[in-house]
């Protein structure tokens, strides 16, 4: 189930998704699933989870660097890992069967991956490529990509509200019928 | 050795982790050969799904002015043609003036003689995250598509080239308002002559800033006002891109640093998160 949800959400960012962007901020369905999927599969699934469709948005969003197109693993992987290991240690004090739960948490999900993309890149802008693929300072970066979070967040009500109607289908282990 | 709990992350996951991470910070030149291919592959089953999305969400949400891009008229393609020849020509006849020898100005002509096709290509996937994403659209080295090429819509408008070694069918795309795309050399006409060429113009180097928009610097005693045409003068694009439309000014400011000097602000013509087709000035040597 979850590759298919993936399968189905990778092209689906990539192509569609563009159609609710406001200024420029197309909300994300991989931090939406993400966030869905940290906050009801064991931990270790979780991670898993995460890490693997973090490192699939990185092999699908190239940088231009010193003239030519870098896909590199680890922005988006490493952001989604951590955003995973947020939103498992956070889940316990939440009601996680709520859209307002999955929108939450996708806004903190992606929240930790800009932090780690920003932080990634800056890095190797120093230290490596001499330039970094964003314009502005890091923290103009960081501010657009809050309104990134924000979109996605709003966006993950609805897609919240629709994922937790297919929770059985997904096989997460049982943490009963709690309900918002 | 203490067995690690289902709620501590597995040895393996903490070394893919790891792993992950030094691969963040290998310099670009170790990681670019295998990760490119390995994207390509990945890539090649979910595009033709991309595809159909992006021609739905196009149908759902339409450019603005659909009228103002189509390409796919024969009579837009041919001025763009001639246009793009006229401007480079142009721009070549003025650097040629400049020459000392005769030797330097044989190799202008050559630089500046070269035949171009246009080739329509539909944008079928963009990059994570907000703001400027690179495009990808499906032509590739198959239909001639090289490094560098300049993508055009509405017949001169320039929308950005196309960066990295391009696949069999795909290549991706930089908007001109990508950070990538770096300083580039521009000159700005006026509104009321739109078709003034560079020696009748104000030379500017403009590079991207935050809001979206390009910036750049001149010296004061230049006279521009808003609405003011800017047109690619570059030598590092191809010669089919010289003379391309970039944008219109939007802001004239003082600089807080050189009040002797102006910032100029340029919008962007195109809105890249609004293309669903460009047109690619190829070299039509390359077309196989």
């Amino acid at each position: 189930m979850f590759i298919l949800a993936v399968a189905l959400v990778l092209p689906i960012d990539a192509a569609f998704m563009p159609v609710f962007s406001i200024a420029g901020a197309s909300p994300s369905l991989a931090g939406i699933l993400a966030a869905f999927v940290s906050l009801n599969a064991s931990r270790r699934a979780a991670w898993w989870g995460c890490f693997l469709m973090g490192l699939l948005v990185d092999l699908s969003s190239p940088q231009l660097v010193m003239g030519s197109l870098l896909f590199l693993p680890g922005p988006n992987t490493l952001g989604f890992a951590l955003g995973s290991g947020t939103v498992t240690v956070m889940r316990s004090l939440l009601l996680r069967r709520s859209m307002l739960t999955v929108a939450a948490m996708t806004f903190v999900l992606l929240l930790a991956v800009s932090l780690i993309w920003v932080f990634i890149w800056s890095v190797r802008g120093i230290w490596l490529d001499g330039s970094v693929p964003f314009s502005g300072s890091a923290l103009q970066e960081l501010g657009k990509r809050m309104g990134w979070c924000l979109s996605s967040a709003v966006v993950g009500l609805p897609i919240g509200w629709a994922l937790n109607r297919t929770y059985s289908w997904w096989g997460f282990p049982g943490v009963g019928p709690r309900k918002f | 050795m203490v067995a690690r709990g289902p709620d501590q992350p597995s040895r393996l996951y903490l070394a893919c982790l790891f792993l992950t991470a030094a691969c963040s910070f290998l310099p670009s030149a170790r990681v670019t050969p295998w990760t490119t291919d390995v994207a390509a592959v990945l890539w090649l089953p979910l595009t033709p799904p991309a595809h159909a999305l992006m021609v739905l969400r196009h149908w759902l949400r339409p450019p603005r002015d659909e009228s103002k891009y189509l390409d796919s008229q024969l009579l837009s393609d041919e001025r763009d043609r001639f246009r793009a020849l006229w401007h480079s020509e142009r721009i070549r006849s003025d650097e040629l003036e400049q020459r000392l020898t005769q030797i330097e100005r044989a190799k202008k002509m050559d630089r500046g003689g070269r035949e171009v096709a246009p080739l329509l290509a539909s944008v079928t996937a963009r990059g994570e995250g907000p703001g400027e994403r690179m495009l990808a659209l499906n032509a590739g080295k198959r239909e001639g598509v090289q490094n560098g090429d300049p993508a055009v819509v509405g017949g001169d408008v320039l929308v950005g080239r196309v960066v990295g070694e391009p696949t069999d069918v795909r290549c991706w795309l930089a908007p001109l308002t990508d950070p990538s795309t770096g300083r580039v050399n521009a000159y700005i006409a006026p509104a009321d002559r739109p078709e003034a060429g560079p020696a009748e113009s104000i030379l500017i180097q403009l590079r991207n800033d935050s809001s979206g928009n390009l910036v750049g610097e001149i010296e004061a005693i230049h006279q521009i006002s808003q609405g003011d045409i800017v047109r690619l003068a570059d030598p590092t694009w191809k010669a089919a891109a010289q003379g391309m439309r970039m944008g219109k000014v939007v802001g004239i400011h003082r600089s807080d640093k050189n009040p002797m000097r102006l910032r100029v602000e340029v919008k962007a013509e195109v809105d890249s998160d609004q293309l669903r087709q460009v047109t690619l000035k190829i070299d039509a040597g390359a077309v196989p």
